[in-house]
């Protein structure tokens, strides 16, 4: 049997589209003001365009050629964010010769229908796909939405820059246009430091690995039913992360565990790393070599309702049954501990305990060893011999 | 048993919060919350500062528009109510004000301020002289006070006049918000026995909002834990003190003063750890997971609801589902 959980579709691929979509229009409606009315204020703002847009198309690399897991994303990222960035930076210093030329001699703003209706339609646009992003991508994935958000919100601030200049000119104050172009260019040098930000992210690459092996040792493998957790294949688009992961669980474990497994998986490695756009989850089972159960015990041989002070971990060995060790714990806990069965049951989940063999249990412990995958068997039994005996044949169906 | 006076329905309130230029972020003040005050009880609601209590009780009297949910009172909902029905609602449903320094008009004397509220809702009151004495007396107030102003009594008088302002309307159902922790103990004592007091003379609902957990207990029918905007458990107030089952209320309980040393001593207190998380962005699962000494894997994965354990009792913790 083999579960599987994935950001959908639904959740991020969607939206991405969207987004992506809207900002293509972006791009050409900036292009067309930058061209038609050669005002450096608009052609700044087109550069700020190119660079916001490295963001979004790492998002949606990220996802896409995650999903199929393309080797070397962070490289193709790295290129198409190189390549944005050159052109980018091209357009500004053609743009400060520009300004230069224009404060010297006569600014030539021209089309003034082109260059005060584009950046009105720019911030419009922008507001829409920046609320889209937030709005529409579920709440647990905020930082991913945050850093999208952000990034497209910086059109904005620039269009709304990018407006004054030739507004002024087409009020007679041809002069305001190269100089508040001056403030344009420095707003698209701030996006530029940003993009090349993205492509040091990669550096960060072997830190996030590290922080996925650590949730895989330190969260995953001490739930007991966990018996593997492996990182298939993680690389990073951007401040984008995409992983595929592969664990294996107890064979004896029954569905409903696995799925509840999944999901806990999937919560917790996108809280700890953040800014995931893409990441899948693929559970299967395997057998295992042994499975350690625990027996409360009244003393050494007679079974005991749990919780119990005394109780036996036992590990049999799969699937002979046969007894490799047999040890009795004190479970005991101080007075004030106001939910002793919780703890109890935690302290087991501690011990790799899959199984809990006893003549009755209390009904929190049973809810408690659930949440923690520990299966619960209810036997009429007295001596701890026969109790082993029925979960070997348990074991053994 | 009694009958539902209001039904609040996943009611939610959420506060816009600027982060730059055009974009906001949201405190979610009050996220979720479904409950029933019966005619004639008090509700109490517990919870540390910032936990939206306040918010919640302004919201449930529509001081300020929810952003999602319903609020049934009496069979209708308030959130469709206008004009001449929702002044009618405003004069069943009353609030009392934590600080009664700034809840009263420093220009009014007491007489204005009592008369306030029937002249509004055009309620005949007779003499008005003779029935601002009678809502004074009521509260503990002499017949000499009724032209004075509100700076000439202490804090313990001026939620008495607040009291008596809310009375004034005949109301049905009162919001009191923390109406005593502005006062010292003796204060408190006496204005806690006078709600009690009008409750049964009058009839009245409550809805009792305090982070004083003793104060609580001594007021109210039942208790409602809140954290984070969400209410976590509610239960019976005896029950709720002898037995609780949420660890939150849990610590709440165990962080109570006990006023004899040796107990004190003798006794492990275990105290809230941590901090509450941010309301903007909430952790997934259960919201009191990081601060929780029972977590488990689930707690993480999913948010509990709130769902009915025993008999009047509900909680929303995995362990007990």
């Amino acid at each position: 049997m083999v579960v599987t959980r994935e950001i959908s579709f639904d959740e991020m691929g969607k939206q991405l589209l969207i987004i992506v979509s809207l900002l293509a229009i972006m791009i050409i409606l900036s292009a067309i003001a930058a061209i038609y009315s050669q005002s450096p204020s608009l052609i700044a703002n087109f550069a700020t365009t190119l660079f916001v847009s490295s963001t979004v198309l790492n998002a949606l690399l990220g996802y896409f050629l995650g999903r199929r897991k393309v080797e070397r994303i962070s490289l193709i990222s790295i290129f198409i964010n190189s390549v944005l960035c050159i052109i980018g930076a091209y357009l500004i210093f053609e743009n400060v010769v520009l300004i230069y030329n224009n404060i010297k001699t006569k600014p030539t703003v021209t089309h003034f229908e082109v260059a005060l209706t584009v950046p009105i339609l720019l911030i419009i646009i922008t507001y829409i796909a920046s609320e889209l992003t937030e709005k529409r991508i579920p709440e647990k994935y905020w930082r991913t939405a945050r850093i999208l958000g952000d990034r497209v919100r910086g059109i904005i601030s620039s269009a709304g820059l990018a407006i004054i200049g030739p507004t002024g000119a087409f009020f007679g104050v041809r002069i305001m246009d190269p100089f508040f172009a001056i403030f344009v260019v420095l707003y698209a040098v701030i996006e530029c430091w940003r993009t090349i930000g993205e492509i040091r992210f990669v550096r960060k690459k072997n830190n996030l690995l590290q922080t996925l092996e650590k949730v895989a040792e330190e969260t995953f493998k001490a739930i007991p039913a966990i018996h593997s957790v492996e990182t298939e294949y993680m690389d990073v688009a951007g401040h984008f992360i995409v992983i595929h992961l592969q664990a294996t669980v107890s064979k004896i474990l029954e569905e409903e565990y696995i799925e509840s497994i999944a999901d806990f998986m999937l919560t917790e490695l996108i809280d700890r790393l953040g800014t995931v756009i893409y990441l899948r989850i693929l559970i299967g089972t395997k057998e295992p070599k042994k499975v350690i159960i625990a027996v409360p015990v009244m003393d050494s041989e007679t079974v005991a309702s749990f919780p119990s002070e005394k109780t036996a971990i036992i590990t049999l060995e799969y699937p002979s049954g046969r007894v490799l060790n047999k040890e009795i714990i004190d479970l005991k806990f101080d007075e004030y501990e106001k939910i002793p069965e919780a703890k109890a049951v935690e302290k087991l989940a501690k011990k790799n305990v899959l199984i809990i063999g006893a003549k009755s249990i209390n009904e929190i412990a049973e809810r408690v060893a659930r949440h923690w995958f520990i299966e619960v068997i209810k036997l009429d039994k007295e001596k701890i011999e026969e109790v082993i005996e029925t979960i070997k044949q348990n074991l053994a169906q | 048993m009694a009958k539902p006076l209001i039904e609040v329905k996943d009611l939610k309130k959420y506060f816009p919060v600027r982060r730059f230029l055009l974009s906001k972020d949201y405190v979610k003040a009050v996220d979720g919350v479904t409950f029933t005050i019966y005619k004639g009880e008090c509700l109490g609601v517990v919870g540390e500062s910032g936990s939206g209590k306040t918010t919640l009780g302004r919201t449930i009297l529509r001081l300020i528009e929810p952003t999602a949910g319903d609020i049934i009172y009496d069979g209708k909902s308030i959130l469709k109510l206008k004009g001449e029905e929702l002044k009618e609602f405003r004069r069943k449903a009353q609030m009392v004000f934590q600080d009664p320094f700034s809840s009263l008009d420093p220009r009014m004397t007491i007489f204005d301020i009592i008369l306030e509220g029937p002249r509004i809702h055009n309620i005949d009151v007779g003499d008005p002289e003779e029935f601002v004495v009678k809502m004074l007396e009521t509260v503990g107030l002499k017949r000499e006070h009724i032209y004075r102003y509100p700076h000439e009594f202490s804090g313990g008088q001026k939620q008495r006049i607040a009291i008596a302002r809310a009375l004034a309307v005949n109301p049905e159902f009162i919001v009191l918000d923390e109406p005593t922790s502005a006062l010292d103990v003796s204060v408190q004592a006496s204005i806690l026995n006078m709600l009690k007091d009008l409750q049964k003379k009058f009839g009245l609902t409550y809805m009792f909002i305090s982070h004083d957990l003793a104060v609580v207990k001594y007021m109210s029918n039942r208790i409602a834990t809140m954290y984070v905007g969400k209410f976590v458990e509610i239960a019976n107030s005896d029950k709720m003190f002898e037995e609780p089952l949420h660890p939150y209320t849990m610590m709440l309980l165990d962080a109570l003063p006990i006023p004899n040393p040796k107990i004190t001593r003798a006794k492990k207190r275990k105290e809230i750890v941590g901090e509450p998380p941010s309301p903007i962005h909430l952790p997934p699962g259960c919201r009191f997971y990081p601060r929780c000494p029972y977590a488990m894997p689930i707690c993480k994965a999913r948010e509990p609801p709130l769902v009915e354990v025993e008999k009047d009792r509900e909680v929303a913790c995995w362990l007990y589902q």
